[in-house]
């Protein structure tokens, strides 16, 4: 691929490509903006949180927000786009002066279909050009937002942002990624591990900085003595938001809890209850609970579990270390759990979770108590129904500062 | 671990004990196959505590069970790597392979109920075999696949064995045609993979036209029906065929898997699964797993005395079947008989791993 390499060499990214290999090109489908061309591809930045950018992503937020009964996923990105949400996010760098850095490169995942967008939004708000490679599995949440994206950019006012992006889709292509990877300033992966690791071993320019998401685990801390004094109608809504958390994505998603870590002993009402409303908030297809049990006895004949119990539509069981959840495979409804005293001694386990959804009265209390865990990494804690939420700030890294540079 | 349940087992006619006298005798030896995988297999060990499972199970439904699919993500034995024999593979269509380890005693075992079983249907003699195989699959025993165990385990069965197949899996007509001559209306052996014989033999020979003098020749194919369900052709289409081309009438199919070798389940002459005196089934509803009565469609569970190395006597499998009854089959053979309609759709995998797909 060495053909490639001269184009890494020029120290400032040309407004266009002198020239595209086309004949590479020629097996990359561009999805959006519909049959844009890569002449037409403009590789100048714009300035970091520019009036046009805010513009189309407010338009972007009321045009999503409309989906919300038939695109609920979507309508959730609206709400995050929302102008007075994103204007708050940005006011906090008012002061500092931030610069693009150039074109960006983005591998992102099939099964949540908006990381693809959010992952997109982020570098545009700082300007920046953006080539996103989506999975050649369709998705119907992927495609909705495809069509929207086409239907604005095939209007006038936004073509500052339309030539500034190229989704795109290629069969397994070494050749093409490592194209990509040579010209970008930015590599952007996420995860799982194995396809960081296959990625890696792609070239990346040398000036290029890279952000991986690689694969996580997530936590929900329950207070026990919190869950038994809520009302029947509260109970009721936790336990609704909470299954959001954990069910929406049949558990896959990094930031869906997979432990549920119990802080003091639940009354046998308490437990009895809490599993099976859960079990509730669990699909009942019938593949699922033949690779629930296998999922439970793969753990099981690990040794990593014990005392595992069915709920309905579920089954739980017990889990001595924390980090041991690494080891376990999750979905069709095969959860975790620990039972301990105080959260003190669980936050010295080396052990690692994307988020923290926490169900209790005091969650600065919880906040406090994970700054001070050094040993156990926490990247974020957030209430119950929020675990999928949408937040400029993923695995600990500021998505809005990320992809640009200070002034000095 | 050889033992007196077992020996009443070996010694008992294979389809002629009542369901609740041989499900006695069955239960009780299953129950010292979990004692002995629990103290042996750690993993298996592992399971059952974990799962808080009853070791003395007093009915089926009680019986703890692995489910198939372990035995492509973990190699699970209760025998001293050093006493291992050879180790069984199958591939699945998703990659992931099956490993089986068995030692001498276990290997024997599933040999010789084997040949009880197939005895039942070909008689004593050995017959002259025609596989429907190229001759490659079996002579090169170094790797064990599946399709190539299977072939080996029933060519045991058979003598002057003949290969219907050449390298390129089309009919070696020279071979069909002196196998035929030598044996025109005796009795013979027929064996083949349920597709291939399918396609690389009974399609061709319709095509030539040709009838085969096999009269009094038994066929038994094995596999599974996916492949020819695609094509549209059923049991009846399939056997009507046999007569046909082959002039064959008596054709079984049989189930059995990789994971539980030895006692396998073959149709009778009214298309039903027998279990026989060493095995047998039950099914499980796929939403709760709860075990269904007869005549309800479900999860098939498969039960064998045989599995010693390894613990494979209770396995939930991926595949659909429905229990028919027990004793009451009108072939009059006795115990539990059954179909099984296919695999159990897969749910959509989804995860944070799928980037680069």
């Amino acid at each position: 691929m060495q053909r490639h390499i001269s184009l890494t060499t020029t120290e400032i990214m040309p407004a266009k490509m002198p020239h595209w290999d086309d004949a590479l090109l020629a097996s990359v489908d561009v999805v959006c903006p519909r049959n844009a061309t890569w002449s037409a591809f403009e590789l100048a930045p714009l300035a970091v949180f520019s009036e046009p950018v805010t513009s189309f992503a407010t338009e972007l937020s009321c045009r999503l927000l409309q989906l919300a009964n038939s695109q609920p996923d979507l309508a959730a990105l609206g709400f995050f786009l929302r102008p007075a949400a994103l204007k708050q996010a940005l006011q906090q760098y008012k002061h500092t002066d931030l610069m693009p850095l150039g074109l960006t490169f983005h591998l992102v995942p099939s099964n949540v279909p908006t990381v693809a967008f959010y992952s997109w939004l982020a570098v545009l708000l700082q300007g920046n050009s953006t080539i996103v490679r989506l999975s050649s599995r369709r998705n119907s949440v992927q495609d909705a937002m495809l069509d929207l994206l086409n239907q604005m950019f095939s209007e006038q006012e936004w073509q500052a942002i339309a030539v500034r992006v190229r989704f795109v889709r290629y069969q397994h292509n070494d050749a093409i990624t490592e194209y990509f990877s040579a010209l970008c300033y930015f590599r952007v992966i996420w995860g799982g591990d194995s396809t960081i690791r296959e990625i890696r071993k792609i070239p990346l320019s040398p000036k290029a900085k890279e952000l991986c998401f690689p694969d996580r685990k997530s936590v929900a801390v329950l207070d026990s003595h919190y869950l038994n004094a809520l009302s029947e109608r509260d109970f009721a809504q936790l336990i609704q938001r909470l299954g959001l958390d954990i069910s929406q994505f049949n558990q896959q998603a990094c930031a869906s809890p997979v432990l549920l870590v119990w802080v003091g002993v639940p009354s046998t009402t308490l437990w009895q209850r809490f599993w099976l409303a859960l079990s509730c908030q669990f699909s009942d297809e019938s593949a699922d609970k033949l690779e629930q049990t296998i999922n439970l006895q793969l753990a099981a004949c690990d040794g990593l579990i014990s005392q595992s119990v069915q709920f309905g539509n579920l089954t739980v069981a017990a889990i001595s270390h924390a980090a041991d959840v690494n080891l376990c495979k999750f979905g069709a409804g095969f959860l975790v759990y620990q039972i301990v005293d105080e959260l003190d001694g669980w936050l010295t386990q080396p052990a690692s979770f994307q988020t923290c959804v926490y169900v209790g009265a005091n969650k600065t209390h919880l906040v406090e108590l994970v700054k001070k865990s050094l040993t156990m990494r926490i990247d974020r804690v957030c209430p119950a129904g929020q675990a999928l939420a949408f937040d400029w700030i993923w695995d600990g890294h500021n998505m809005l500062r990320e992809f640009s540079r200070i002034l000095g | 671990m050889m033992s007196a349940l077992l020996d009443q087992l070996m010694h008992a006619a294979v389809y002629q004990l009542p369901q609740a006298e041989k499900e006695a005798l069955l239960l009780a030896r299953l129950n010292e196959l979990t004692h002995w995988h629990d103290q042996h297999c750690e993993p298996f060990h592992h399971l059952m505590q974990a799962t808080q499972a009853q070791l003395q199970a007093t009915d089926y439904g009680d019986l703890p069970y692995v489910a198939v699919r372990l035995f492509k993500h973990r190699l699970l034995s209760s025998v001293p790597n050093d006493a291992i024999f050879k180790t069984l593979t199958s591939s699945g269509t998703t990659g992931a392979v099956s490993r089986i380890v068995l030692d001498r005693d276990s290997a024997a075992l599933q040999s010789k109920v084997l040949v009880k079983i197939m005895q039942e249907y070909i008689g004593k003699q050995r017959l002259p075999m025609l596989l429907v195989e190229q001759p490659a699959l079996i002579q090169n025993r170094s790797g064990f696949s599946a399709r190539g165990a299977g072939a080996l385990g029933l060519s045991f069965l058979g003598r002057d064995h003949h290969y219907a197949l050449d390298e390129q899996m089309q009919p070696n007509w020279p071979v069909i045609e002196a196998f035929c001559e030598k044996y025109a209306d005796q009795p013979v052996f027929l064996f083949g993979f349920t597709f291939m014989v399918w396609q690389c033999l009974l399609e061709p020979l319709k095509k030539r036209g040709i009838k085969l003098p096999l009269s009094k020749g038994v066929l038994f194919h094995s596999g599974g029906w996916k492949k020819l369900a695609h094509l549209a052709v059923s049991t009846s289409d399939f056997n009507q065929r046999c007569a046909d081309v082959l002039g064959i009438q008596q054709v079984h199919n049989f189930y059995g898997m990789v994971e539980q070798t030895g006692a396998i389940f073959v149709t009778c002459e009214h298309g039903y699964l027998h279990t026989p005196v060493m095995a047998d089934v039950l099914i499980r509803d796929p939403k709760t797993l709860a075990v269904l009565p007869h005549k309800q469609q479900g999860l098939v569970q498969v039960l064998s005395a045989l599995p010693q190395s390894y613990p494979g006597h209770s396995l939930l499998t991926e595949d659909i079947g429905t229990c028919l009854g027990e004793d009451d089959c009108p072939c009059g053979r006795k115990g539990r008989y059954f179909v099984v309609h296919g695999r159990l759709p897969k749910a959509e995998v989804r995860g944070c791993s799928d980037t680069f797909r």
